[in-house]
C-alpha cells in the first residue's frame, strides 16, 4: 500500500489540523457514540473458559465477567457493538504465525493479508470466538483484488485529489499519488495551492484550478473530488447509502474527473463511512481513515470478484448500536 | 530536590572516560534533518532556523542511509546530502551548535525503524519469541524482525556503524566542536513496553539472564529457595516463557525475568556508550530520551542518570495531557542533572493528529514538570511530516511565530536556571510495574493493538490474585490514579520519584507517598526508609507490606511510615490535605470553577543559592478541562504572558482557555531591576 519512498508534504500544523477536523466527531456524535454499544470488548479465557481478563476499547478494564461462553450477552451487558473472546496464548501464536510467514520482499499489503489470513486460521482453530459474525467463513481478498481497487480511483503513475471549501476559502486540499503499485505521495495544500494561484470562491472554476495545478506538479489526476466543509462533514459522519450520489446530483460535489463507477452509487457511503467510523471508533489516525474510505468506496462500488471479502472485513469491524 | 546523577557513579566503567559536563549550557533545539534536504538549500534552512532564536540544531545520522548495503558506507561521496560533517559545519556557520542523534533504531519514519535491511535481515541479530522465533514489528512501511539488543553479532553491527560515522563527528565534538551530545535510542520501547514474555528468548539473551540471576542471588541455592524450584546449576536455568504463578511464592522468576529486560536497556547503554567511547567520542555529553513503561512513568530514570549526562522524554501530548505529561517527565527531572523534553512540533502520518496548540502547550508543561532544556521536533519539515514551522523550501508555516515566542520567552525567562520544586512525590515501586507486564494478557502484540485502540497496554491483565488480598496489577494501578486525583484536588503539586534515585538526592521532599501492597520488594522498603531517615514524611498504603521479594515473611521496615487504608475519594482528599497542611505544603493557585492549576517556575538553583525556597519567576497555567478558568496569582505583582503580549495588573484573575496552557511571568519593579543587573553582568 505504501511506496518504499513515499512522501507526506504540504501540511502545515493549521492546515493538517483543518484536515484532520473533517474527520473529528462533533460532540453531538461523540455523545451519542458514547451512550450506544459501541466499541469492542475483548475477553481472555483459559482452555476451561474461564475468564483471565477483559478490555473494552472505551472503558478500560472490565472486571466480574462471569462467564464468555456467549459473546453475544457479552456485548449486551457490557455495552460493546463487538465482541472478541480468544484463548490465552493465541496472540502469542498469532505472532508466531506473522514471523513465519511474513516475508522481506513482501509489500506492506500482502503483509497485512498474512495477518489476516494467520488471524482466520486461529479462529477456525477454536481459540477466538467474534460477535458478531465469524472469521473463518469469509474470504480474505487478495492483494491483487485490493490493488484493482485501488486502480478504480487511481491507477499507476495516476493522483486522486480531494479539496474541501470553506466560506470563502480553501479549507483542505489533499492528493493521493500511486507509483509502483503503492502511495507514493500524499500532498497537501502547501504543494498544491501556490501552483493553483489564487481562488475565487466559486466551488466550480477552483476546482477546475486546482486539478489543472495538481496535474501540472504532482501528476494526471484520475479521480477529483471538490465540495463545501458542510457537504464533505455531512458525507463523512452519514452512512446513509445514497448519499454521496445525492450530493453530486444536487450539484454540492463537483466530481471531475470522475471514475465510471461513480454513476453506479450503490452503497459507497455505508462502506466508506464505515471505514471511518471504525477508525474513529479504536482512535486510530484520520489518514488512516481517509485510507480505508477510498479503498472501501472502490471495493464497494465495482463489481471487482472478492469485494464481498472486503465489505465483509469492514462490516466485521464496524462499530454498530446494539439490535 | 534533585536526585543527580551522571557525575561520576560510573567509575568503574569504562565509559568514565567520558568527560560530564556539570552546570547547565542553554540549549533550546530545532530537529533538522540534514540528509532529507539537497545540500545547496542547508544554508538557506539554517538561517530560518537561526531566526526561531534557538540555540542548537538537532539532527540525525540514519543508520539505514549511512549503510545501505553490507560493507558500504554513504557519508556523502554519492548523496551529497549524506555529508553529515559538512552538515554541521553549516550548523556552526550558522552561529548555532548541534545534538547529534545516532539510534542506532533512529526511526524518524523511515522504513525497518532506520535499522538497515541486511541488519534487520541477519538470523543471528533477531530478537526471539519464546518458541525461538523472530518476533515481527508491524511498523509500517514494511514489517520487519525487531533486532536483539542482547545479541552479540547485532552488537557487532552496531559497532561497525558507530565506528563508520567517527570520523565525521569525532572532530566536530565539543570543547573544540559545536557537537554539544551524541543522543542514542532508549531500547525501552523494544524491551520492556511489551509483555514480559513476547521476547528475547535470543540465546546471547538467555546467557546474560543467567549471569543476571547468579549475580542478584549469589548461589543457586538462594536461587532455588526463592523460585521455589530444584535447579542444579546456573548454566541450566531457563527462563519463564509464560505466566504460570497461582501462588505468592511462584512469582520471583516471574518479576525477575521482567527485571532482567530493564537491566537489559541499561546493559545495552553502557554497551553503546563503550563503543562510542572506542570509536573515538571521548569528550562528549551522551543523551536519551526515554520511553515510557507500562504505566506511563520511565522507571529506569535513575539508571539511565547514571550512565547518560542528559535525560528526558519525547512529547507527543495535546494540551489536555497533564497527568500523562507529569508521569512521563517528572521522575527524569528529579533523576538526571540536565532533564529535557523533546517536543513533537508537528507529526508523522502516522501519529496522532494534535493541534497547532498542543505542542506550545506540551512545552509549557514540560518546563513546569522540570524541563530544563527543550529539543523542538521537527524544526524544518521532511518528506514525512506536518506541522513544523518552517516548511522544507525555507518558507515559514503557520506556527513559525508562535514558536519564535516560545523560544524567545524561554530565553528571557533563563529556562536552564529554573528550578522546579519537588517537595511532595510519588514513589514508583518498579516491582508492582513488573507485575502489570508479567501479568499481561495480549502477548506481543498487545502494547501496540491497545496502543492502536487508545488504551493503556496496562490495562489488559490477568485478573488474579494469585493468594495475595488483592490483585495487586490491579490495586497498584487504581491506587495509583486514587493518589494523582486526590492531590490534584488537594492542589497540591507533585512528581514521580524512582526509588533508585533516593540514595542521590541532595534535597529530600517533604512528603513522599507510595502504593503498597502485601508485598513489596526490600529495595523499595528502603528507599522509603532512606526518605524517612532524611525527614521525609512517608504515607503508604493501602496495605503494609509483610512479604518481601522472594515472598518471605519481613517485619522490619516502614516503621515510621503512616497508612492511609482504602479510603473513599473524599476521605483520601481530606487526608492528604491534613497531611500536606502538617508538613507546610501551601496549596498551589487554583480555578475550582474550571480545574485549571498553576505550576510555579522558581528563579534560583536551590543548590547553588541554597535557597531552598527560590523565588518564583513565573507560572505555568493550564486548563485540561472544556471551560474557560481564571486563577488569581497574587496581589502584589503585574504578571505578563510573554507569548501573546497580555499584561496582567495585580489581583486580576488571569483567563486560561479550555484545553490550553500559558505562561506568565512576573513583571514587579524589583525583578525588572533584577533583570537588568542580570543583563549587565
Amino acid at each position: 500500500v505504501i511506496h518504499e519512498f513515499f512522501r507526506f508534504e504540504g501540511f502545515d500544523a493549521a492546515s493538517y489540523d483543518a484536515f484532520v477536523s473533517l474527520f473529528r466527531p462533533s460532540r453531538a456524535i461523540a455523545a451519542d457514540r458514547s451512550s450506544r454499544n459501541v466499541g469492542l470488548l475483548v475477553v481472555v479465557v483459559d482452555d476451561d473458559d474461564n475468564v483471565l481478563g477483559a478490555v473494552h476499547s472505551n472503558r478500560g478494564r472490565v472486571t466480574n465477567i462471569g462467564s464468555a461462553h456467549d459473546p453475544e450477552a457479552l456485548a449486551h451487558v457490557h455495552g460493546a457493538g463487538r465482541v472478541i473472546v480468544f484463548r490465552e496464548g493465541a496472540f502469542e501464536d498469532l505472532a508466531e504465525r506473522i514471523a513465519l510467514r511474513v516475508r522481506r520482499e513482501q509489500g506492506y499489503l500482502d503483509q497485512i493479508i498474512t495477518v489476516l489470513e494467520s488471524l482466520r486460521e486461529i479462529e477456525r482453530a477454536g481459540a477466538l470466538r467474534v460477535f458478531p459474525g465469524s472469521l473463518s467463513h469469509m474470504p480474505i481478498p487478495s492483494a491483487d483484488t485490493l490493488r484493482r481497487a485501488f486502480d478504480l480511483i487511481a491507477s499507476d503513475g495516476h493522483v486522486v485529489v480531494l479539496a474541501i471549501h470553506g466560506h470563502k476559502r480553501l479549507e483542505s486540499a489533499i492528493a493521493f499519488r500511486r507509483r509502483d503499485g503503492a502511495i507514493d505521495g500524499i500532498f497537501g495544500p502547501g504543494r498544491i495551492l501556490p501552483a493553483a494561484g489564487p481562488l475565487e470562491g466559486h466551488l466550480e472554476r477552483d476546482h477546475d484550478r486546482i486539478v489543472a495545478a495538481v496535474n501540472r506538479e504532482i501528476g494526471p489526476v484520475q479521480t477529483a473530488f471538490s465540495m463545501r466543509e458542510g457537504v464533505a462533514r455531512k458525507l463523512i459522519a452519514q452512512r446513509t447509502p445514497g448519499a454521496l450520489s445525492a450530493a453530486i446530483a444536487a450539484r454540492e460535489l463537483y466530481a471531475r474527473p470522475a471514475p465510471p463507477w461513480l454513476s453506479l452509487g450503490v452503497g459507497v457511503d455505508t462502506v466508506a463511512s464505515a471505514v471511518v467510523g471504525i477508525s474513529h471508533a479504536i482512535g486510530a489516525s484520520p489518514l488512516a481513515s481517509a485510507f480505508g474510505a477510498a479503498l472501501s468506496s472502490a471495493a464497494g462500488l465495482s463489481s471487482l470478484p472478492g469485494r464481498e471479502a472486503i465489505e465483509s472485513w469492514v462490516e466485521l469491524f464496524s462499530p454498530r448500536p446494539r439490535r | 530536590m534533585g536526585g543527580k546523577r551522571g557525575t561520576g557513579e560510573t567509575a568503574e566503567r569504562a565509559s568514565q572516560q567520558l568527560s560530564l559536563q556539570t552546570g547547565r549550557p542553554r540549549v533550546l533545539a530545532a530537529e533538522v534533518h540534514g540528509f532529507r534536504h539537497p545540500k545547496s538549500t542547508w544554508p538557506a534552512l539554517l538561517e530560518r532556523v537561526r531566526e526561531l532564536g534557538v540555540t542548537h540544531v538537532t539532527t540525525l545520522v540514519p543508520w539505514s542511509e549511512v549503510e545501505p548495503r553490507p560493507s558500504e558506507i554513504e557519508l556523502g561521496e554519492r548523496r551529497p546530502s549524506m555529508a553529515i560533517g559538512e552538515f554541521l559545519d553549516h550548523v556552526a556557520t550558522a552561529g548555532l551548535r548541534a545534538i547529534v542523534r545516532i539510534g542506532p533504531r533512529i526511526r524518524a519514519d523511515l522504513a525497518l525503524a532506520g535499522i538497515p535491511d541486511h541488519v534487520v535481515h541477519d538470523r543471528a541479530s533477531m530478537a526471539r519469541s519464546a518458541r525461538g522465533n523472530p518476533v515481527p514489528s508491524p511498523i509500517p512501511p514494511r514489517m520487519f524482525p525487531w533486532p536483539s539488543y542482547a545479541s552479540t553479532a547485532y552488537r557487532a553491527h552496531v559497532r561497525r556503524f558507530v565506528s563508520s560515522i567517527a570520523g565525521e563527528l569525532v572532530p566536530r565534538l565539543a570543547p573544540t566542536g559545536i557537537v554539544d551530545a551524541i543522543d542514542i535510542e532508549d531500547p525501552s520501547a523494544v524491551l520492556v513496553r511489551a509483555g514480559a514474555y513476547a521476547r528475547d528468548y535470543h540465546p546471547d539473551a538467555v546467557a546474560s539472564f543467567r549471569s543476571f540471576v547468579e549475580h542478584r542471588y549469589g548461589s543457586i541455592s538462594e536461587l532455588s529457595a526463592a523460585w521455589g524450584i530444584n535447579e542444579t546449576s546456573f548454566s541450566e536455568l531457563t527462563p519463564p516463557t509464560r505466566f504460570s504463578a497461582e501462588t505468592p511464592r511462584d512469582l520471583p522468576r516471574h518479576l525477575d525475568w521482567a527485571a532482567f529486560q530493564e537491566w537489559l536497556v541499561d546493559d545495552f547503554r553502557g554497551f553503546l556508550r563503550n563503543a562510542l567511547v572506542d570509536a573515538g567520542f571521548s569528550s562528549v555529553s551522551l543523551s536519551s530520551a526515554l520511553d515510557a513503561s507500562a504505566i506511563g512513568v520511565p522507571t529506569d530514570a535513575s539508571n539511565a542518570s547514571s550512565r547518560l549526562d542528559r535525560v528526558g522524554v519525547e512529547l507527543a501530548t495535546r494540551a489536555t495531557e497533564l497527568v500523562a505529561i507529569r508521569r512521563r517527565l517528572s521522575s527524569v527531572a528529579i533523576a538526571s542533572m540536565r532533564p529535557f523534553a523533546r517536543i513533537l512540533l508537528g507529526g508523522s502520518p502516522w501519529g496522532r493528529p494534535r493541534r497547532e496548540h498542543d505542542a506550545i502547550a506540551s512545552a509549557l508543561l514540560a518546563v513546569a514538570f522540570g524541563a530544563r532544556e527543550l529539543e523542538l521536533s521537527m524544526g524544518v519539515s521532511h518528506e514525512r511530516w506536518w506541522g513544523a514551522p518552517i516548511d522544507m523550501d525555507g518558507s515559514t508555516t503557520s506556527s513559525f511565530e508562535s514558536v519564535r515566542a516560545l523560544v524567545a520567552a524561554l530565553t528571557e525567562l533563563g529556562l536552564e536556571r529554573l528550578t522546579t520544586r519537588h517537595d511532595v512525590v510519588i514513589v514508583i515501586p518498579p516491582e508492582y510495574v513488573r507485575f502489570v507486564r508479567v501479568t499481561h494478557l495480549f502477548g506481543p502484540l498487545g502494547a501496540g493493538l491497545l496502543d492502536f485502540a487508545g488504551r493503556s497496554f496496562a490495562e489488559a491483565t490477568l485478573d488474579s490474585k494469585f493468594g495475595f488480598e488483592r490483585a495487586i496489577q490491579h490495586a497498584f494501578l487504581d491506587r495509583l490514579g486514587a493518589l494523582e486525583a486526590a492531590l490534584d484536588e488537594a492542589r497540591v503539586d507533585f512528581s514521580f520519584l524512582d526509588p533508585e534515585s533516593v540514595r542521590s538526592l541532595d534535597v529530600v521532599p517533604k512528603l513522599a507517598f507510595a502504593p503498597t501492597f502485601e508485598m513489596l520488594d526490600e529495595s523499595t522498603t528502603a528507599a522509603l526508609d532512606e526518605l524517612a531517615r532524611r525527614g521525609a514524611q512517608v504515607v503508604i498504603g493501602p496495605d503494609r507490606p509483610r512479604l518481601g521479594h522472594s515472598m518471605d515473611p519481613v517485619n522490619a521496615g516502614l516503621q515510621t511510615a503512616t497508612v492511609l487504608g482504602d479510603l473513599a475519594h473524599s476521605d483520601l482528599v481530606r487526608s492528604i490535605v491534613e497531611i500536606a497542611s502538617s508538613t507546610s505544603i501551601a496549596p498551589a493557585p487554583h480555578d475550582a470553577a474550571s480545574g485549571a492549576r498553576a505550576f510555579a517556575l522558581h528563579a534560583h538553583d536551590t543548590k547553588a543559592t541554597k535557597d531552598t525556597r527560590g523565588a518564583i519567576a513565573g507560572y505555568v497555567l493550564a486548563n485540561a478541562g472544556d471551560t474557560v478558568g481564571g486563577i488569581h496569582l497574587d496581589d502584589a505583582s503585574t504578571w505578563t504572558d510573554p507569548l501573546s503580549g497580555e499584561t496582567f495588573p495585580p489581583g486580576e484573575r488571569i483567563p486560561v482557555i479550555a484545553r490550553s496552557a500559558r505562561l506568565v511571568v512576573v513583571r514587579s519593579p524589583e525583578r525588572r531591576a533584577e533583570k537588568r543587573s542580570e543583563a549587565r553582568r
